[in-house]
C-alpha cells in the first residue's frame, strides 16, 4: 500500500516535471522564432512567435509547482529549523513530529476542499486567460489532486512509515 | 465612527488611482457620513492575493470594497466588455464612464454579486512604437505588440500585428530589447514606466480618439452594503455610479495629460487625420464583429449591445 | 500601541515559538497567519473570519500561477541538470587545470567553480552540495586540512545565491516590485568581490600556514589539456546565460528556459562522441531534486502570503514605519540595526523565510527614512532615489541573509558540506568558515560605504 502511494507521488511529481520540460521546449521554440524574426524581418519576412507564451507558462507552472508538494513531503523536504529540539528527549521529538504531520495533513485537506470549491466557482465564472482564451478552471484540478496526495502522505508518515530519504 | 470599510487595490499608495480617485472618494464618503464611516485603504495587494482575485474578495466579503481591472478576469464580465471595443469607446474616459452609468440596464447582469460603486475606463489605448511611426494599419503588419487585454489582442490581430501578453512591469525591458516593437497602452502609464525614453513614435486618432480602452470597477460587498443603516446606505449611493461618473471619469482624462506632454517633448506624437483614422476603423470592424459573435454565443444580443453602447457614448459626448 | 498591533506582535512571537519547535516553516507561517486573523476578527468587526477563509478558494492557485516566479523552479532545475550532465565536475576540473599548480590552488579552484556554478544555479544549498560532492574528494585526496577544505566549500556555496541567477533575489524583487534583471545586474560586482576576497583569504591562509594545503594538483599535461578543453563548452553555456541576462537579451524566464535547453542539448549530444553525458535517468533525478527544492520554496512563499495578510490587517508594517520615523534615531543607525537583526535571525532561520517575513517590515521604514517614494538622490537621506535604494538594500540584505548559511548554530551550508565528510566534526567546519566570515563583514562595509559598487552595473547597462 505504502509503496503504491510512494510510486503515485513520484509519478505525479514527474508529471509536474514534464510540464517544466514543456515550458523549456516552448521557450526554446519561442526564442528561436524571435531570433529568426529579428533576422528575417529585414527581408520583409515575419516569423510568428508563440502568442500566449506567458499564459501558458503561468498555467503550466501552477500545476507543476503544486505537484511538487507531496513529493517534497515524502522526502521530508519542507524545511524546519533545527534549534533546540535536538536536545529534547526522543519521545518528545517524535511526538512533536507526529503533531506537525497531522497538522500538515489537516492543512492539505483544508486546501484541497477549498480549491475544489474554487474550481467549481471558476468554472461557473467562465474565467479564461487573456491571450490564449483557455479556460482556467481545469488547471485547478491537478492542484486538488496534489493536495489530496499531500494529505495522504502526511497521514502515512504520521503513523510511522519509515520515509526518511 | 461606527463602520470601518476596508478598501483593497493593486497599485501602490502613490499611484494617481489612489491619490486622485480612491482617497478623494473615501474622504468625501467619510465627510458625508459625519464621521460615522471610516474607509481604510490597503494598496498594493497588501491584504494578500493576486490582482485577479480582487473581484472574488469583494464578492466573498474578504474585504468590503475593491478597485480592480475587469480584464484581469476575462469572461466574468461579458457585457461590460462592450465598452472596451474600439469604435465604441472614443477618446474620453469621462464620456464612456458617464455612458456606462447611463446605460446601466445594458450591463447590470454582470454585477449581480457585488454592489457597483463605479464602473469606469481609462483614457484609451494608444500605439507606442519603438522605432516605427504608425500612420496606416500597414505600418503595423508583422509587428509584435504588447496587448493589454483580450479585446486589445483582437485589435492587434485585426490590424495585422501579433499580440504578445506580458505583465506591465516587464514592458520597459521588452521595448528596450526589441522583444516587442510597441505596445497598446494609454498615456497615463508613460511616466511611471519611462515609455517616452523607450519609444520614438506614439499614435492616436483625431480628437484624441483611441484604439479601445480598459474597464475598471470599484465594487462593494453586497452584505457590507446591506448591513449599513439606511442613512449610511444613502451616503454610499450618493457616492456611486451616475453621481460620481463625471468627476472620476474626468480624473482619468486628466491623468493622460502628463504622459502626453512627455511624449510630445521626448518623442513624436502622431495625431491621425480623420481620413487616416477611418482606415483604422475599417480594419478594426472585425473586432466588433468578433465580439458580437462571441456575445451571441453567450446568449446576449451582441449587435444590439454595441449599438446601444455607441449611442450612449455619443449622447455623453453631446453629439 | 493598539490592540490590533498587540495581536500582531503576539503572532510574531508565536511564529518564532513554533519554528523553534521544528514546525515546518511554511506550516508555521500559515497557521499563524490564519490563527492571527481569527484573533483579529474577535477584536475588530471589519475583519470577518468566515469570508476570510473563503479566499483559500483561489489564494493557493493564484500564488502558484505566477509568471514572475516561474523562473524559480527553472533556475533550480538548471542547477541540478548541470550537475547531472557533469558540468559541475568539468567546471571544477577546468578551474583546477588553471589554478591547481599553486599552493592552495585546488581550494581556489573550488571557489571559482562555485562561482561558475552559481551562474546556472539559483540556490545556495544546491551549489554547496553539488560543488561539495565534486571538489571535496579531490581536496581530501591531496591532504588539505579538513578545516580549510570544508570551510572554503561552505563559504563558496554562498556564491550560488549571490552570483545571478538567484532565487532569493527573484523573491526579493517580487516583494518590493523591483526589476529582477536590475537586481541580477546589481549583484555582479558584489559577487566578483566575494570571489576575489575568498580566493585572497585562501592565498593568505596557505602562505601563513603552508601545512593547510600540503600538496598541489597532480594532473599531468594530457589531463590538464583535456580538462581545459571540456571547460570551454561549460563556460560558453554558463557565460551566455549570465551575459544574456546581464545585457538584457533575455528576460528571466526565457533565459532560464534557454539555459536548460542548452544544457539538455549539450548533455545528450556528448553521448555521441563519448560514453559520458546526460541520460534520461539523470534528467529524471534532476526533476525529482527540483521537485523537493521547489516544493519547499513554494510552500514557504504561500505561507508568507498568508502571513502578510495577517500582519497588514494588524497594522504592524505601518506601525513600524511610524515608529522608526518618530524615534529620532539616525537613519544610518536604523539601517545597520536592520542588518544586525537579519544577521541574528539568520543564525537560526531559513533564508527565504527570512526575506519573506522581514523585508515587508523593513522596506516601508527605509522608504520613509529616505524621504518617500519620490525622493531624488539629492534630497534623500541615503543619497539615492527609491529605485536605487530598493536595489542597494536588496543586495545588502541578500549578503547578510547568505551569511546566515554559514553561522552557527544553524548554518545549512555547513551542515550540507559536513554531511559529505562525516569524519570531520561540525565544529571544524564552522571554524574553517571564520576567515571567510570576516571578509564578508569587510565586503558589507564596503557596500554600505560605496553604494556605487552595487548601482554601477544597473546604471551603465540601462
Ligand atoms: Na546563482
Ligand atoms: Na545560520
Amino acid at each position: 500500500m505504502y509503496s503504491l502511494l510512494q510510486r503515485a507521488i513520484s509519478f505525479w511529481a514527474l508529471l509536474g516535471g514534464v510540464l517544466v520540460i514543456a515550458i523549456v521546449l516552448v521557450t526554446a521554440v519561442n526564442v528561436g522564432a524571435l531570433i529568426l524574426d529579428s533576422i528575417l524581418k529585414n527581408f520583409g519576412i515575419y516569423v510568428s512567435a508563440l502568442p500566449g507564451y506567458e499564459d501558458f507558462v503561468r498555467l503550466a507552472i501552477s500545476a507543476a509547482a503544486l505537484s511538487f508538494f507531496p513529493y517534497c513531503q515524502m522526502k521530508r523536504g519542507h524545511v524546519a529549523v533545527e534549534l533546540f529540539v535536538q536536545a529534547f528527549p526522543q519521545w518528545l521529538q517524535q511526538a512533536l513530529d507526529k503533531l506537525w504531520l497531522l497538522l500538515t495533513m489537516a492543512l492539505a485537506v483544508f486546501l484541497a476542499y477549498w480549491m475544489w470549491i474554487g474550481m467549481l466557482e471558476t468554472r461557473s465564472d467562465n474565467t479564461m486567460t487573456a491571450v490564449l482564451g483557455w479556460a482556467e478552471w481545469p488547471w485547478y484540478l491537478p492542484g486538488v489532486v496534489s493536495m489530496a496526495l499531500w494529505a495522504l502522505i502526511s497521514l502515512v508518515q504520521a503513523f510511522g512509515a519509515k520515509s526518511h530519504g | 465612527q461606527e463602520v470601518t470599510l476596508t478598501f483593497h487595490h493593486f497599485l501602490g499608495p502613490k499611484a494617481p488611482a489612489q491619490t486622485k480617485m480612491i482617497e478623494p472618494w473615501a474622504k468625501s464618503v467619510e465627510e458625508a457620513s459625519g464621521g460615522r464611516i471610516k474607509v481604510e485603504i490597503f494598496p498594493a495587494m497588501s491584504l494578500g492575493g493576486k490582482p485577479p482575485e480582487l473581484y472574488r474578495q469583494a464578492r466573498d466579503g474578504v474585504v468590503d470594497i475593491v478597485w480592480t481591472v475587469l480584464g484581469y478576469t476575462p469572461g466574468v464580465f461579458p457585457r461590460t466588455e462592450v465598452f472596451e471595443l474600439p469604435t465604441v469607446h472614443r477618446g474620453s474616459a469621462k464620456e464612456t464612464t458617464v455612458a456606462i452609468a447611463n446605460s446601466w440596464d445594458l450591463i447590470k447582469d454582470d454585477f449581480k454579486d457585488v454592489k457597483p460603486i463605479l464602473v469606469h475606463t481609462h483614457g484609451g489605448q494608444v500605439f507606442h512604437m519603438v522605432d516605427k511611426p504608425v500612420r496606416t494599419p500597414d505600418d503595423l503588419v508583422g509587428m509584435k505588440l504588447r496587448t493589454p487585454s483580450r479585446i486589445g489582442g483582437w485589435t492587434i490581430e485585426a490590424l495585422g500585428a501579433e499580440p504578445v501578453g506580458m505583465p506591465v512591469p516587464a514592458l520597459p525591458q521588452a521595448l528596450s530589447k526589441g522583444i516587442v516593437a510597441g505596445a497598446l497602452i494609454p498615456f497615463e502609464i508613460v511616466a511611471p514606466l519611462k515609455i517616452q525614453e523607450l519609444t520614438k513614435h506614439s499614435t492616436e486618432g483625431p480628437n484624441s480618439y483611441r484604439f479601445g480602452t480598459a474597464t475598471f470597477m470599484i465594487g462593494m460587498n453586497n452584505d457590507s452594503y446591506e448591513s449599513l443603516p439606511d442613512d449610511l446606505k444613502k451616503v454610499i449611493d450618493d457616492h456611486s455610479m451616475g453621481n460620481i461618473a463625471e468627476t472620476y471619469g474626468a480624473v482619468w482624462d486628466a491623468s493622460e495629460e502628463g504622459g502626453k506632454k512627455l511624449i510630445r517633448e521626448n518623442s513624436e506624437l502622431i495625431t491621425l487625420s480623420d481620413d487616416e483614422y477611418a482606415v483604422f476603423e475599417d480594419k478594426m470592424a472585425p473586432v466588433v464583429e468578433r465580439w458580437v459573435a462571441d456575445a451571441n454565443g453567450n446568449g446576449l444580443d451582441g449587435s444590439g449591445m454595441v449599438d446601444a453602447a455607441r449611442a450612449a457614448v455619443a449622447k455623453a459626448s453631446g453629439n | 500601541m493598539g490592540e490590533m498591533e498587540f495581536i500582531g506582535i503576539a503572532g510574531l512571537a508565536v511564529l518564532f515559538f513554533l519554528l523553534s519547535l521544528r514546525m515546518p516553516v511554511g506550516l508555521a507561517m500559515l497557521l499563524v497567519g490564519v490563527g492571527g486573523t481569527y484573533a483579529l476578527s474577535l477584536t475588530a468587526s471589519y475583519v470577518r473570519f468566515g469570508p476570510y477563509v473563503k479566499q483559500f478558494k483561489s489564494l493557493l492557485w493564484s500564488n502558484m500561477a505566477n509568471y514572475d516566479l516561474s523562473v524559480v523552479p527553472l533556475f533550480v532545475f538548471m542547477g541540478y541538470l548541470a550537475s547531472q550532465a557533469n558540468l559541475s565536475r568539468d567546471l571544477f576540473q577546468g578551474m583546477n587545470a588553471l589554478m591547481g599548480r599553486f599552493r592552495g590552488g585546488v581550494a581556489m579552484s573550488a571557489i571559482g567553480a562555485c562561482a561558475g556554478f552559481g551562474a546556472v544555479c539559483g540556490s545556495s544549498l544546491a551549489t554547496a552540495s553539488t560543488m561539495g560532492r565534486v571538489a571535496l574528494p579531490e581536496l581530501r585526496k591531496l591532504n588539505y586540512s579538513p578545516r580549510l577544505a570544508t570551510g572554503a566549500l561552505a563559504a563558496g556555496g554562498t556564491l550560488g545565491i549571490l552570483i545571478p541567477p538567484s532565487v532569493a533575489l527573484v523573491i526579493y524583487a517580487v516583494i518590493v516590485e523591483a526589476s529582477i534583471i536590475e537586481m541580477f545586474r546589481a549583484a555582479m560586482i558584489p559577487g566578483i568581490i566575494a570571489v576575489v576576497f575568498f580566493i585572497a583569504v585562501i592565498a593568505l591562509l596557505v602562505r601563513w600556514k603552508p601545512e593547510l594545503a600540503p600538496s598541489v594538483s597532480d594532473m599531468d599535461k594530457a589531463e590538464r589539456r583535456r580538462a581545459l578543453l571540456k571547460l570551454i563548452p561549460v563556460l560558453l553555456i554558463f557565460g551566455s546565460i549570465i551575459v544574456g541576462l546581464g545585457i538584457g537579451l533575455f528576460t528571466p524566464t526565457p533565459a532560464a528556459g534557454v539555459g536548460v535547453f542548452a544544457i539538455l542539448v549539450y548533455g545528450f549530444a556528448q553521448r555521441f562522441w563519448s560514453d559520458e553525458g546526460l541520460r534520461f535517468g539523470g534528467v529524471k533525478t534532476a526533476l525529482l531534486e527540483t521537485a523537493v527544492t521547489s516544493g519547499m520554496i513554494y510552500f514557504i512563499l504561500f505561507g508568507a502570503e498568508v502571513l502578510k495578510g495577517f500582519f497588514t490587517r494588524a497594522g504592524l508594517p505601518s506601525a513600524m514605519a511610524t515608529w522608526a520615523g518618530t524615534s529620532g534615531l539616525d537613519p544610518w543607525l536604523i539601517l545597520v540595526l536592520m542588518l544586525l537583526i537579519l544577521v541574528v535571525l539568520g543564525c537560526f532561520m531559513e533564508s527565504l523565510a527570512m526575506i519573506l517575513v522581514v523585508v515587508p517590515f523593513f522596506w516601508p521604514v527605509l522608504i520613509d527614512l529616505n524621504g518617500g517614494d519620490y525622493a531624488t538622490a539629492a534630497t534623500s537621506t541615503f543619497g539615492m532615489d527609491a529605485e536605487d535604494l530598493k536595489i542597494w538594500f536588496g543586495i545588502l540584505a541578500l549578503i547578510v541573509v547568505e551569511l546566515g548559511l554559514i553561522t552557527p548554530p544553524v548554518g545549512l551550508n555547513v551542515f550540507i558540506i559536513n554531511a559529505l565528510a562525516k569524519d570531520i566534526p561540525m565544529s571544524e567546519t564552522f571554524r574553517g568558515v571564520v576567515p571567510f566570515f570576516l571578509v564578508e563583514i569587510i565586503r558589507i562595509g564596503l557596500i554600505i560605504a560605496f553604494p556605487m559598487l552595487v548601482l554601477l552595473v544597473p546604471t551603465v547597462l540601462s
